[in-house]
């Protein structure tokens, strides 16, 4: 059975290393850095077992786990995350906190183990609910891994399983509905205006009745998106008018 | 003497016999036919109307003061209280028996020359209490924002400096925890470093000021516990004139620029990590210059803002405490992101 571990701090990684040192039935395949290394090594070395850091400023663990398609087996820690912590505990994937015994190692290792793979679903709810706030979105584009500040996103619209972001220059496809990023992105001015659209309120310029007794917002860049009528409501009381 | 019987004679016992002694010359040389019992009389009851008068006019624009569009009250109070006085000095004067008939003439012949002067006693009277309560008023007011602002500051400062992240103790923890099983002597030293160094941010007195000599000792504290963290990547070099050990300055005002740099740093480029800390007298005080490499990554924004909130803070604060904007640059030259912060001598 193959493991690697993700983490900044090399000390850290030595504890986890240690830690491991006690199961010979698992190898250790490398040791990582970041969540770019990371993605790049669990894509080569296909790892069964993923000790995964959560806070990574430049792609965090929760980020880079939903750019894998299939993620592997993980058993995250954090030093201190109180919405992660939340969510682990509402999820029920296992966990450890910083600094960790053997004991509590040895628990979450058979767990991860022995949950490996059954339950998707869980690791996405997981990962929902840890985005309390979402400040920036990590997507995969042309191939190679984006990072997309939510500031410079001016709209996204829903399509089938996907969503489109657009930002000024671009637009992206990520697998994700509407939904699950509405969580995540109300705390950073986003409002969903129609079934199929959020909007970045910052990007508004004005509203507008459009045909047939429609409202419709007009962007700053000249686009028009449409407004239901449950979504004028919300525009209505997220702008304060 | 009794502070309310003080005032007393002199706001008003004063200025009454005063008024009464000049009434009563006034009078005599304009109607030399009038007895001594009259001029007194008309003094006395003027004197005694026009103090009672004051005295209400006092009253009435302590509780109530007229500004702006609605001044012309206090004019009208004015002249209605003159006319009152004039008509209640002429009834009393003219109902007492003895008084003769060219003396009663004399008195409406004096009618506007007596009412100017009422308008104008009882005029100064309201000029001064209006003033005196005005600046009352705006003494309170000054004093309650004088206060609020104190609160404000405390609380925004205590807000500051409780920047002390779970995240960094617990992951300096775990450091020790690792080393304690490869390297005891060097968690020993690092247990020893995190506790002096939260010591250091806990201490009561440093809500305020320290000196750079200080302030040095606890960011050291803070860059050696990143290096055990950061392993060999993370290298620091101080330069600090000696001129400004003494210096004082606000205290951990260092360590978020210090924390933002290493962020930066690590997280933001390859290889080894460089920080730079520099410290030099100028003119108007003490400047500090944290320099660190810095990875330009268009694509990659996020970083930017995400530590925008460390920098920030340190802006608030420095602003709060000397009132000067500016006091913290940044600038970007040739991959090293360098940080500047003038602290003004107090």
């Amino acid at each position: 059975m193959k493991a690697i571990i993700i983490d900044d701090e090399v000390l850290a990684r030595q504890n986890v290393a240690d830690a491991l040192s006690k199961h010979p039935e698992i190898m250790l395949a490398g040791e990582f850095r970041d969540g770019f290394e990371g993605i790049k090594a669990i894509q080569e070395l296909q790892p069964d077992l993923v000790f995964l850091d959560i806070q990574m400023p430049r792609l965090n663990g929760f980020e880079m786990l939903e750019l894998l398609d299939k993620p592997p087996a993980v058993v995250f820690i954090t030093a201190f995350d109180e919405f992660a912590m939340k969510a682990f505990e509402l999820s029920a994937v296992d966990y450890l906190l910083k600094p960790f015994s053997q004991e509590r190692f040895d628990n979450a290792i058979s767990k991860a183990i022995r949950l490996r793979q059954a339950e998707p679903e869980k690791l996405l709810a997981l990962q929902e609910q840890a985005n309390h706030s979402t400040a920036r979105i990590a997507l995969r584009h042309q191939g190679e891994i984006r990072i997309v500040p939510t500031e410079n996103i001016i709209y996204i619209e829903a399509w089938d399983d996907y969503v489109k972001i657009h930002t000024a220059n671009e637009t992206y496809v990520k697998k994700q509905t509407l939904t699950k990023l509405e969580t995540g992105l109300q705390k950073s001015g986003f409002i969903r205006c129609h079934r199929s659209y959020l909007v970045n309120s910052t990007q508004i310029q004005a509203i507008n009745a459009g045909e047939s007794d429609q409202w419709e917002i007009r962007l700053k860049n000249g686009f028009h998106i449409p407004v239901s009528r449950q979504g004028y409501q919300r525009v209505k009381e997220q702008l304060g008018i | 003497m009794n502070p309310a019987v003080q005032k007393f004679i002199l706001l008003t016992l004063l200025p009454a016999t005063a008024g009464f002694g000049l009434l009563c010359l006034i009078i005599s040389e304009s109607a030399p036919s009038a007895t001594t019992g009259i001029i007194a009389i008309d003094a006395g009851t003027s004197v005694l109307i026009l103090t009672l008068f004051s005295r209400m006019l006092n009253l009435n624009l302590k509780y109530y003061r007229p500004s702006g569009r609605k001044s012309w009250i206090i004019a009208a109070w004015i002249l209605v209280y003159s006319l009152i006085w004039w008509f209640s000095t002429s009834l009393i004067i003219t109902s007492v028996p003895l008084t003769p008939v060219a003396y009663r003439d004399l008195l409406y012949d004096t009618f506007v020359l007596r009412l100017s002067l009422a308008l104008l006693i009882l005029g100064c009277v309201a000029l001064v209490s209006w003033i005196r309560g005005q600046s009352a008023e705006t003494e309170k007011i000054n004093a309650r924002l004088a206060e609020v602002r104190e609160l404000n500051r405390q609380a925004e400062l205590h807000n500051l400096r409780q920047q002390l992240k779970p995240h960094f103790l617990f992951n300096s923890l775990n450091s020790i925890h690792a080393l304690i099983l490869h390297n005891p002597e060097k968690s020993r030293q690092m247990l020893l470093n995190l506790s002096e160094f939260l010591r250091g941010t806990l201490r009561k007195e440093n809500l305020s000021m320290q000196t750079v000599e200080q302030e040095m000792r606890q960011t050291n504290l803070y860059l050696e516990i990143e290096q055990v963290r950061f392993g060999d990547r993370l290298k620091v070099t101080t330069e600090i004139d000696e001129a400004c050990l003494n210096f004082r300055v606000p205290a951990l005002i260092l360590q978020p620029v210090v924390e933002n740099a290493i962020k930066h740093g690590i997280y933001n480029t390859e290889g080894d990590v460089n920080i730079n800390i520099q410290c030099r007298k100028t003119e108007e005080g003490c400047s500090f210059s944290i320099s660190n490499p810095f990875e330009i990554n268009p694509a990659d924004k996020s970083d930017r803002t995400g530590a925008g909130f460390g920098l920030s803070s340190i802006k608030r604060r420095l602003f709060l405490l000397y009132s000067k904007q500016h006091l913290l640059t940044t600038f970007q030259h040739e991959r090293i992101f360098t940080t500047n912060i003038n602290i003004p001598a107090t």
